[in-house]
């Protein structure tokens, strides 16, 4: 017997305008009488085409480059927004993690907010009664449920918003980016919540950055590229893309002193080339790089960083004292038995002139991701246990 | 000023608090979807009730100002008659037309924020425009045909004849504002679910 889908996805485009002017008539006329084909001037298309359905029970990701359409996506489907061309079905109620806490109201206190943000989605008063001490227990905040919630710190706001929202029992639940919050325990206890949900046979949409999350949750992905499906279906195939080609297809060039970096590899020992890799693997990275003029007395500095990071996110050194270059070099390395944990991290490498600047800087040179470990921390540190004494 | 005998503050209260209860109903209304732009945008219900609440809330703050117009017609001995059962009409009426008015107008307003600067002033001259500290009666009857297309005129004569005056309202006048206030309310819907589609791409 064939499964009736719970979310179907048909052909579905959206229009945004760049600069909408409401004040000229030729905007409504266009709206009024629009061939939803022809775009004005300003227009683009931020979604195009989009077609892709879910049975009962299966986890979707959708991952793409900022823009590239995925909280549209989202938008849509919650009917905040309608797609101006296409349509959509969802067979079930649908739950939207999509701005927690959206509906609070900062005078009102915690017990107040949990009833006003339950009804605004979706819940009626019953509901809300039965459900609210597992709400409070959930966002563990018995301590302050009495408190206005505008003295509530943002990890607490955010508690409240995600265990009132994943309380509205969905059949379809969209998730975007909303694990990236909280602290440790919380974001656990969110993931667990999920898994529990999908085992009980809800639909999750997952919108996210992360690609551990989309291998740890997602049966497939949608991968989106300029508000079009780039690729659709096998996880680990559209992982691979997504970090290949958002990560390393660019100009690098350095215009004052010249350096070029003329091609890079990130391969394993068997030499094949991969975007990612498991704990405790040796990466081997391969780069090649043109010097016009000598460059004397020089630094050469590698740095292995999660996303955003080379600054504020910690991040692990290697600086080699290199003699003068000139002409084409090939510098090649490699982490031994890599102990990095789960998570895409970025290799960026920068060579230092005798005068101790940049020569080459290149923050992004690499991107990679890694399976296994903890996804919070960055290395694994090597430690035994063992027991001395027994009793 | 002319108040058909009535005691002034009377006749001036029973124009003001109904005109009041039209004016914060539109002035909260027009505001009311862009003052909650991080909701509409983020999360779906129906939008109307966001317009629902803000003119509402004009009808609360009526009900108190309505307990001091009954300690002030005690006070001034004026008799109730069983007219003033025409309020319902009245108010019903009333809801019509501000809805209809602030739907519209909070719909424009998401697309031209400037909307919510205007119409204070708008309202300030639609108050000279309408029965509330002149009588009715002090309109030259030549112009009286014009001066009615104001839909609010009908529903405040009415409000200052059951309870000031005691008398029954003009039924014309109300009937003509009841209707029109009706047909504003659905122009205005209407206006308001066809701009409703993009108000989260907009806000």
């Amino acid at each position: 017997m064939k499964e009736e889908p719970v979310v179907q996805v048909r052909n579905l485009g959206k229009v945004y305008s760049r600069k909408p002017n409401f004040l000229k008539p030729s905007y409504w006329l266009h709206y009024l009488s629009r061939n939803k084909h022809q775009l004005m001037s300003d227009e683009f298309w931020a979604l195009k085409n989009i077609n892709f359905e879910l049975k009962k029970g299966e986890c979707i990701g959708i991952i793409g480059k900022n823009g590239a359409g995925k909280s549209t996506i989202l938008k849509i489907l919650a009917k905040v927004t309608e797609p101006t061309i296409g349509g959509y079905l969802c067979n079930g109620k649908l739950g939207a993690l999509i701005e927690v806490g959206a509906g609070f109201h900062p005078e009102m206190t915690g017990r107040e907010n949990i009833y006003l943000n339950g009804s605004i989605l979706g819940m009626s008063k019953q509901e809300i009664n039965a459900k609210f001490k597992s709400i409070v227990d959930f966002a563990e905040m018995w301590d302050f449920i009495d408190t206005p919630i505008k003295k509530y710190s943002s990890g607490m706001y955010v508690r409240l918003g995600f265990a009132t929202a994943i309380h509205t029992e969905p059949d379809i639940l969209l998730v975007d980016e909303i694990l990236a919050v909280g602290d440790e325990n919380f974001r656990v206890k969110c993931y667990n919540k999920i898994r529990e949900l999908m085992d009980k046979g809800v639909c999750i949409i997952l919108v996210t950055h992360q690609m551990y999350l989309v291998r740890r949750y997602c049966d497939r992905v949608v991968y989106l590229k300029k508000g079009q499906i780039e690729f659709q279906g096998d996880k680990d195939k559209a992982v691979e893309m997504y970090l290949k080609e958002n990560f390393e297809v660019e100009k690098l060039k350095q215009v004052n002193t010249g350096v070029e970096i003329l091609s890079k590899r990130i391969f394993d020992k068997t030499g094949k080339e991969r975007a990612s890799f498991k704990t405790g693997e040796d990466i081997f990275i391969d780069v090649e790089l043109n010097f016009p003029k000598k460059l004397k007395g020089n630094m050469i500095r590698f740095w292995l960083t999660r996303p955003g990071g080379y600054g504020d996110i910690p991040s692990i050194f290697v600086s080699e004292p290199v003699s003068s270059l000139l002409g084409k070099k090939k510098i090649k390395f490699k982490i031994k038995k890599n102990p990095l944990c789960s998570g895409n991290f970025v290799l960026g490498l920068a060579i230092l002139d005798k005068n101790s600047k940049f020569a080459l800087m290149k923050g992004d040179l690499l991107v990679f991701e890694i399976i296994g470990g903890d996804p919070e921390a960055i290395v694994e540190m090597p430690f035994e246990l063992e027991v001395i004494t027994k009793p | 000023m002319p108040s058909n005998g009535v005691p002034y503050p009377i006749f001036v209260y029973a124009g003001i608090l109904p005109w009041t209860l039209f004016s914060t109903g539109v002035t909260r209304g027009v505001n009311s979807i862009v003052a909650y732009a991080g909701l509409v945008g983020k999360i779906y219900f129906p939008r109307e009730i966001l317009v629902v609440a803000a003119v509402l809330g004009g009808f609360i703050d009526f009900m108190f100002g309505f307990l001091i117009f009954i300690l002030m017609m005690i006070y001034y001995q004026v008799p109730l008659t069983f007219n003033i059962l025409y309020i319902f009409v009245i108010l019903l009426a009333m809801f019509f037309l501000t809805m209809g008015i602030s739907l519209a107008l909070s719909a424009f307003n998401v697309f031209v924020r400037d909307i919510n600067h205007v119409v204070p002033i708008v309202v300030q001259i639609w108050m000279y425009a309408s029965p509330i500290i002149y009588p009715l009666s002090a309109i030259p009857p030549r112009y009286l045909n014009f001066y009615v297309m104001n839909p609010v005129v009908g529903l405040l004569e009415a409000f200052r004849n059951i309870f000031a005056i005691g008398i029954a309202p003009n039924l014309t006048y109300l009937g003509y504002s009841f209707f029109g206030s009706i047909i504003i309310f659905v122009i205005g819907y209407k206006i308001f679910k066809k701009l409703e589609t993009k108000f989260a791409d907009v806000i």
